[in-house]
């Protein structure tokens, strides 16, 4: 069976081997994720590490009613919350001590302190480990070692939910783990627990999730101080374009739907499939674009003589393009693909059933109260991003590397040019 | 130097926001029409929306965008244009101020053109990487007890030779115009 790298099967597996609608919906990111280790006896474990903990329900019940539990509880929540958690060390005692740090710095964020009092109360639980994350890279950015690679993820078909954090911040920017955990623990596992027993599939459909999840781990961040990534920014900008934009980042996404959209699918995705496939066509003159530019650059090298060293940052952009082209067309293909199944199964009968389901779900206070808890973790966010402004500098052009506005000017002159333009 | 895999966030910008049957486009047009005339540059599709509270035209042709928001209205994500300019959507990169690069007339009103870089690609969800970026130019105009965002960018990190869209996008300045609001018959 063709597995990816986290484990999730690939949807037009699903969509081959089960009922297309409902599968459409169960590949909803990670709650379709197929284990690919299966941790034995991790309930059992987790069951009972929580029983044995002595002294949890008075202060839970003390300091529910508070918005933020106080900082000084910090030892206090860490240890209520480390109960309803088991942390896989591989049999490490460094991967333990540093899961443990992570937990602890996690309670020095007020957004942190209070979600873990909801996550305890709620009885929520999580398996929580450090993992190799396959294509993770390290590169050096602004003279600093940054991973690029996925930051973690979360297996949410398993009981508990499996949170698996890149390996890589064990040793590096440990506050991204704390974000990161925070994102996945607080974000996914405790909805997921929420959501037992119903709306759990309606819930992966919902932007919600994601957007929920993503606000909790920019917010623990932002109120640890971790440098914010151009996705906060951007998101903050408009999260109306941020959430549109979002459906085309992957086959997940680009089958949820706001709760209003719940109510009335068909129009959206009908929507959503013409602008992706008029996105796959304005790929290809993007493509375009840079092989006229590349050609440009090749003039000004063999006939203008000019230093090829000048132009290397220029042509790292196109071929960074170039490489991921494929990635991208095959994503916008998927895509496509998963909107018109979407859209098949949902004109049957049982797809009419479901929207009839659907729509009906849309009403249920869970969304409305996300929605609500959505806008209110956005101003917090507005909050003290708005005191970062200014905080991050545009890192300096390149001494010797041509920019695209240098390029442009070239091309511009060349009109004056005796040597003539590009042949 | 291995990059990884980025994803398209300029598509936002061909991706309609409304959803909720056409009677919302009907509406917005209707109320830009009473606010606004412009021409539409040749060659250039018009759709309607309503964006963070906002009415909102969007011009386009391939990755060029002119976007007419009339903001300050009931519901508008801001009451005036000085809580947009100190909002974040008149930041640029990382979070810093916006360039201002200019004067330009518009309406019959000399107004500021900022000039601001915004994310066309993002890495793709959960994962660390790199973003590309592309220049936005944008101009907040008056337009009685509202205002009016107009801005334009280029939904890619490399220009496009085959065609000046900030050219247009002054033309376009050039010809807007904001209509007096009609008083009340007696």
């Amino acid at each position: 069976m063709d597995i990816d790298i986290y484990g999730r099967i690939p949807y037009t597996m699903l969509v081959m081997k089960r009922r297309p609608f409902i599968l459409a919906l169960a590949f909803m990111g990670w709650v379709c994720s197929v284990p690919l280790l299966m941790a034995e006896g991790l309930d059992a474990d987790s069951a009972a590490g929580g029983a044995m903990f002595d002294g949890t329900p008075k202060y839970l019940a003390k300091v529910a009613a508070k918005p933020f539990p106080p900082a000084a509880d910090k030892k206090m929540l860490a240890t209520q919350l480390r109960m309803h958690m088991t942390l896989e060390d591989h049999g490490n005692p460094e991967e333990k001590a540093a899961l443990e740090a992570v937990i602890l710095r996690m309670m020095d964020s007020p957004t942190a302190r209070e979600l873990a009092v909801k996550f305890a109360n709620e009885n929520a639980r999580a398996v929580v480990s450090f993992s190799e994350i396959p294509g993770s890279t390290v590169v050096m950015v602004d003279g600093k070692e940054t991973l690029w690679g996925t930051h973690g993820f979360t297996l949410l078909d398993r009981t508990p939910p499996v949170v698996k954090i890149n390996k890589y911040y064990m040793q590096h920017d440990k506050d991204l783990a704390v974000r990161v955990l925070a994102h996945e623990m607080m974000g996914h596992a405790l909805e997921k627990k929420r959501t037992e027993g119903g709306l759990g599939d309606d819930r992966m459909l919902n932007v919600d999730e994601e957007e929920s999840a993503r606000l909790i781990g920019w917010l623990v961040g932002a109120e640890l101080y971790v440098k914010p990534e151009d996705e906060v920014w951007t998101y903050l900008d408009n999260p109306e374009e941020w959430r549109e934009a979002s459906k085309m980042w992957s086959i997940d996404y680009s089958l949820t739907l706001t709760t209003p959209e719940m109510k009335n699918p068909v129009p959206v995705y009908k929507a959503r499939l013409a602008a992706a496939f008029k996105a796959s066509q304005q790929l290809q003159q993007q493509n375009e674009a840079r092989k006229t530019f590349d050609r440009w650059i090749d003039h000004f090298i063999t006939v203008h003589k000019m230093t090829p060293d000048s132009f290397r940052a220029l042509r790292e952009s196109f071929d960074n393009f170039v490489k991921d082209l494929p990635r991208v067309q095959k994503l916008h293909e998927d895509i496509q693909a998963a909107l018109q199944n979407m859209l098949t199964s949902i004109s049957s009968d049982d797809g009419k059933r479901f929207l009839s389901e659907l729509a009906k779900d849309a009403e249920n206070p869970y969304f409305t109260r996300k929605d609500a808890a959505i806008t209110q973790r956005r101003v917090k966010l507005e909050g003290l991003m708005m005191r970062k402004q200014n905080s991050v500098a545009n890192p300096p052009p390149v001494n010797g590397q041509l920019s695209f506005d240098d390029l442009n000017r070239l091309i511009e002159n060349e009109d004056k040019c005796p040597f003539g333009g590009l042949k | 130097m291995k990059i990884r895999s980025r994803l398209l966030f300029s598509l936002l910008l061909l991706t309609p926001v409304f959803s909720a049957g056409k009677e919302q486009p009907v509406k917005t047009k209707s109320e830009l029409a009473a606010a606004v005339r412009y021409k539409i540059p040749a060659g250039w599709t018009e759709e309607f929306s309503i964006n963070q509270g906002d009415p909102q035209a969007r011009l386009s042709r391939s990755l060029h965008r002119i976007k007419v928001r009339l903001s300050g209205g009931n519901g508008s994500r801001y009451k005036t244009a000085g809580d947009f300019l100190a909002g974040f959507e008149a930041l640029s990169k990382g979070g810093t101020k916006s360039e201002k690069i200019g004067t330009e007339a518009v309406s019959g009103a000399r107004v500021l053109l900022y000039r601001r870089e915004i994310a066309v690609t993002l890495p793709p969800p959960d994962t660390a990487g790199p973003a590309t970026f592309t220049r936005e130019e944008f101009c907040v105009v008056p337009a009685g007890k509202r205002f009016l965002v107009l801005s334009y960018s280029y939904g890619d990190s490399i220009p496009d030779l085959s065609y000046d869209g900030f050219k247009v996008w002054r033309e376009f300045l050039k010809g807007f115009q904001v209509l007096k609001e009609k008083k009340p018959g007696k």
